[in-house]
């Protein structure tokens, strides 16, 4: 699904990302890296793979888009430090030319020493191009004209369809200056979005996003 | 025989029933027991006096020894029953000046009276299944129940068709473990299967003895009529438009009960009596689950006083509690099943001898059915079992991680007590060690999570270490699974009750809604909380609770072909019901034909909406969803369609936008029951199903922190959402335990696949009738109305998401 903001194309992927050609950058908001060690440490069991398997939905993602910037909205981390942190390490190592990003969340609580351990760099925002600016979490107030692209909320929309039949779907959120991204973790919930009047919502399906 | 029971009944001047005698010698004897009497003649007694003689003869042998030990156990479902059952009991000791004492500890018992029971144990506790997990998961417990002599588990039938029921056999199985000459006592109601409700209580190497009385209760039904017959009637009216039939009812008698099916049926219902009689105000009251504890024990008070004339109630009121003025029952709408109904009437005439009498509202024409049915099921003594819970898994595990937080356990030991159980008789040391697995790595598929430690192993013995997973597991034993609820509360501060956050969600400040039979106003939400303020506003949503729908029972089924064979014969007028329904019947006859014991009835009938095929098994709704989904997939193997189904108590509909090969999918065996478990799978969409039971499991198992009821948790980082879990474990463990139990639940509770393939076994051997009526017959209205309020297909939930694409996208 392209949306353009002016002339920025930004490309909404069902892998709940999206993906601007133009700067060969990828933005993934909300990965909550740890949750389910952080499940664990408080005795829920939760029967993921040892290696998260965002890594490897974030790995496919990196190997066929080939981007040369990849930027996390924040929300990393799901909490302290843990055995993902080792994981993310040695992911990032897989690719040395790629330069990643972090604008920085409310669940981001590493301190910067063990945050400069890695080669991600962690910012506040983020300008991209005239017209785009991405932080972790959305702002009401518009800046220059610009449009800001966070994470944060784990958007979500209720569809509802024929016979009581409802479905949640993840989606990406725009309305004004503001463009909300979905969550990528996979244990992210989602949190049901009310339509402002006049905002566009792109619901994420299987294979494809579509805009309601 | 009983020197005490002797002495108490002849200063009451009363004559101990055949049944009391029976049990009390059986008692004397150190045997256990069955006990099935109705309520109001004295069962409690009858086990009591059983209780208290053991006591004193015993201690006479034993002279000399000190510190006293917990000697009886009494569990009931019900707070309201359990404060009942101790007053009871404590008029004797003082009646007899016995030092028998006996406490109560209940969810409401303050943290000091608990210390002090544990500190020092009264003779006899009367509390709650939850109670008792909840004393096992403290220090000592073992010493606490070592001398404990007696279990009773009063109103057994109730709580043996939930996993309540399954919290109850273990703490048997552990108690037995304790004392291998424990005696345990059930007290029932009358059920269909009496004896393995025995058996599953005492356990399969404990005969015991059951004992029924021989008194039968006096019960007379009256079903209500309306002034005019709807020959096209239509499901889902609440009956308020016979409201006014009710309130001579209400005048005549002196306090009267008005059974509803849904609280949101009883609200609305307060509301309409209200309406019609605004001088009732303060008169009648309203009583259901969701309301505050408070509101609940001033309307059980005022009922016991006789200060009300009317109460308004779901299932809240089914159970325990005597309310001697009330001496009139209102059933509104269906009650599903035969031993509800009874239950019901047996609210009212609670006096020994007294005529129990009962009236039946049908909520709409062929409901009036159902009076007849009712009517023939009493006088034939017909009867629903209770289904038991096997292989609760999930209960399993909680009970484990309460073991290991008091004393711990062994694997060995505590697998042999609960393979002893009914629910676990078929567990496998392989299953158990899965559990085990669970609770010490946090699951089997991949290895040891080193970060995971809720229950540890420690020379063998299985225990919690941790004070924060202790803390959190004992707020989460016996969490009533529910929808998230909110608080409903004055500015005040004032506690109105529950309700669940979905309906609030749909509401926006300044709106308006029916509750507790008041019209309020929504302020704010403020966590879980909706703050609200009177309204005199006239409208208002009227909140639905989710859960309130009930099958129609396999008995009353049974009964419901019975009086629809009734019809075919002359209709005297004696037969008030299907007299009334004549011009229905007659109807129904004109335009189809009548449905008949032996044959099947089908309509095949084209409308502008499609084409319909409707079916009239007479099974239940919940039989009909599953059969429905089974016939849709069998009719598509024959030519691709997608079908709309909807389904009531009577039959079901299938809707296509394509004519439905009906003749030839008869030929080719419509209703076989060859293949018919595969088709069940591959035509009924059980993920889904099993997603939403996963909810409950998840809860029970402890995945899912849902803080304690009133208390939202403030944990709210670990709230995770149990579709996500059910997500999770669908895609990296498809295998584990908890998953297939939720599938199992689904197969036979949700579906309730035996039921269904006795139906399809029925079926088979019934010759079809297939009529083509030229337009809606009184039978398939109904079902059609239903379509229009629920509706869905029966393809799979990829191609559904697929299929909701392509409306999106043609828009």
């Amino acid at each position: 699904m392209d949306f353009y903001y002016k002339e920025e194309l930004i490309q909404f992927l069902p892998e709940k990302v999206a993906f601007l050609p133009k700067h060969r950058m990828l933005v993934i908001a909300d990965v909550h890296l740890g949750k389910a060690s952080h499940f664990r440490k408080e005795g829920i069991m939760i029967p993921l793979p040892e290696i998260s398997p965002d890594f490897l939905r974030l790995h496919a993602l990196i190997t066929s888009l080939e981007p040369s910037k990849v930027v996390f909205l924040g929300d990393l981390f799901h909490s302290s430090l843990n055995k993902e942190w080792e994981d993310l390490k040695n992911f990032i190592q897989l690719f040395p030319s790629i330069h990643f990003v972090l604008t920085k969340g409310n669940h981001d609580i590493l301190a910067p020493e063990i945050m400069q351990e890695t080669s991600i760099e962690v910012v506040a925002e983020l300008g991209v191009g005239e017209h785009l600016l991405l932080t972790h979490e959305p702002t009401n107030e518009a800046r220059e004209e610009k449009l800001t692209i966070s994470g944060h909320i784990h958007p979500g929309v209720l569809i509802k369809s024929k016979g009581r039949q409802s479905f949640r779907l993840p989606c990406f959120y725009h309305h004004k200056q503001t463009l909300i991204l979905p969550a990528f973790g996979q244990l992210t919930g989602l949190h049901l979005l009310k339509k402002a009047s006049r905002a566009k919502i792109y619901a994420v399906f299987p294979e494809e996003v579509i805009p309601l | 025989m009983n020197s005490f029971a002797d002495a108490w009944f002849s200063n009451e001047g009363w004559t101990a029933h055949d049944f009391q005698q029976k049990t009390w010698s059986a008692m004397a004897k150190g045997r256990s027991g069955l006990l099935n009497a109705p309520t109001g003649y004295g069962k409690t007694m009858a086990i009591w006096f059983g209780v208290l003689h053991h006591y004193y003869i015993q201690r006479k042998v034993k002279k000399g020894k000190n510190g006293r030990k917990l000697h009886c156990l009494w569990i009931t479902p019900l707070r309201a029953l359990s404060s009942e059952i101790h007053h009871a009991t404590n008029v004797v000791s003082e009646d007899l000046a016995l030092d028998y004492e006996i406490g109560l500890r209940t969810g409401d018992t303050t943290t000091k009276i608990r210390q002090q029971q544990k500190k020092k144990p009264p003779q006899a506790l009367v509390t709650t299944p939850e109670s008792v997990h909840i004393l096992m998961a403290s220090k000592g417990y073992t010493d606490y129940f070592s001398e404990l002599e007696f279990v009773i588990v009063d109103e057994w039938h109730e709580l043996m068709g939930s996993k309540r029921g399954v919290l109850i056999e273990l703490a048997l199985s552990r108690l037995k473990a304790l004392n291998p000459k424990l005696k345990i006592w059930g007290i029932s109601a009358t059920i269909g299967n009496l004896d393995e409700a025995r058996e599953i209580l005492l356990g399969p190497s404990n005969p015991g003895v059951l004992i029924k009385s021989a008194i039968k209760k006096r019960i007379q039904i009256e079903t209500l009529l309306p002034d005019v017959l709807e020959r096209f009637p239509w499901g889902g009216h609440l009956g308020v438009h016979m409201a006014e039939k009710v309130i001579p009812i209400i005048e005549q008698s002196q306090s009267t009960l008005l059974f509803t099916n849904t609280r949101s049926q009883a609200e609305i219902w307060y509301r309409q009596l209200l309406e019609l009689m605004p001088e009732w105000a303060g008169a009648i009251a309203l009583h259901h689950g969701s309301l505050s504890n408070e509101i609940r024990v001033w309307v059980e008070a005022a009922l016991h006083e006789g200060n009300l004339k009317a109460v308004i109630c779901t299932s809240s009121l089914d159970l325990g509690v005597d309310f001697r003025p009330v001496d009139a029952v209102v059933q509104i709408g269906s009650p599903k099943g035969i031993a509800r109904f009874l239950q019901r009437a047996g609210r009212s005439g609670h006096q020994p001898g007294a005529l129990s009498k009962v009236y039946f509202l049908p909520t709409h024409s062929l409901e009036i059915m159902e009076g007849a049915s009712l009517k023939h099921a009493v006088k034939e003594g017909m009867m629903e079992k209770r289904i038991p819970y096997i292989r609760s898994f999930d209960v399993l595990l909680q009970y484990l991680v309460t073991l290991a937080i008091s004393e711990g356990f062994k694997a060995e030991e505590t697998f042999n007590e609960v393979k002893s159980t009914h629910c676990f008789s078929s567990i496998s040391r392989d299953e158990f060690n899965e559990c085990l697995l669970m609770i010490t790595k946090g699951g089997r598929s991949l290895g040891a999570y080193d970060e995971f430690h809720k229950v540890v192993a420690e020379e063998g013995v299985f225990k919690v270490t941790s004070r924060r997973i202790a803390h959190r597991h004992l707020l989460n034993i016996g969490t009533i699974v529910s929808d998230s609820m909110m608080q409903v509360k004055f500015m005040s501060g004032k506690y109105l009750g529950t309700i669940e956050e979905w309906f609030i969600s749909r509401l926006k400040p300044g709106d308006n809604f029916w509750f507790s039979g008041r019209n309020l106003e929504l302020i704010k939400v403020r966590e879980m909380q909706a703050l609200v303020r009177n309204s005199t506003g006239k409208k208002g949503a009227i909140p639905s609770w989710m859960g309130g729908r009930l099958p129609l029972s396999s008995d009353l089924g049974v009964a419901l072909r019975h009086s629809m064979d009734m019809v075919h014969q002359r209709i005297s007028k004696k037969d008030s019901e299907l007299h009334f329904l004549k011009p229905l019947f007659e109807k129904q006859k004109e335009l189809s034909v009548l449905p008949e014991g032996g044959t099947l009835l089908m309509e095949s009938i084209q409308t502008k909406y499609g084409y319909h095929l409707f079916v009239y098994p007479f099974d239940g709704k919940f039989v009909h969803e599953g059969m429905a989904a089974v016939i849709a997939y069998r009719l598509s193997k024959i030519k691709a369609a997608t079908f709309s189904i909807a389904t009531n108590e009577y039959g079901f509909e299938l809707l296509s936008d394509s004519p439905i090969p009906v003749e030839e999918a008869l030929e080719l065996g419509l209703f076989t029951t060859e293949d018919l478990l595969q088709d069940i799978r591959l035509g009924i969409n059980t993920t889904e199903m099993a997603r939403r039971r996963f909810r409950d499991i998840a809860s029970i198992a402890g995945l899912v922190f849902q803080g304690y009821p009133g208390k939202p948790i403030k944990t709210r980082h670990l709230q995770a959402n149990s579709a996500l879990f059910f997500s999770v474990f669908e895609d990296y463990d498809p295998g584990n335990l908890l998953l297939r139990e939720a599938y199992d639940e689904v197969m036979d509770f949700q579906l309730e696949s035996a039921r269904m393939v006795e139906a399809f076994v029925r079926i088979s051997s019934h010759a079809i009738k297939l009529t083509f009526p030229s337009k809606l017959t009184p039978f398939s209205f109904p079902i059609f109305a239903e379509s229009f309020r629920e509706r869905y297909s029966n393809e799979d939930w990829q191609t559904r998401l697929g299929k909701l694409k392509d409306t999106l996208e043609f828009k």
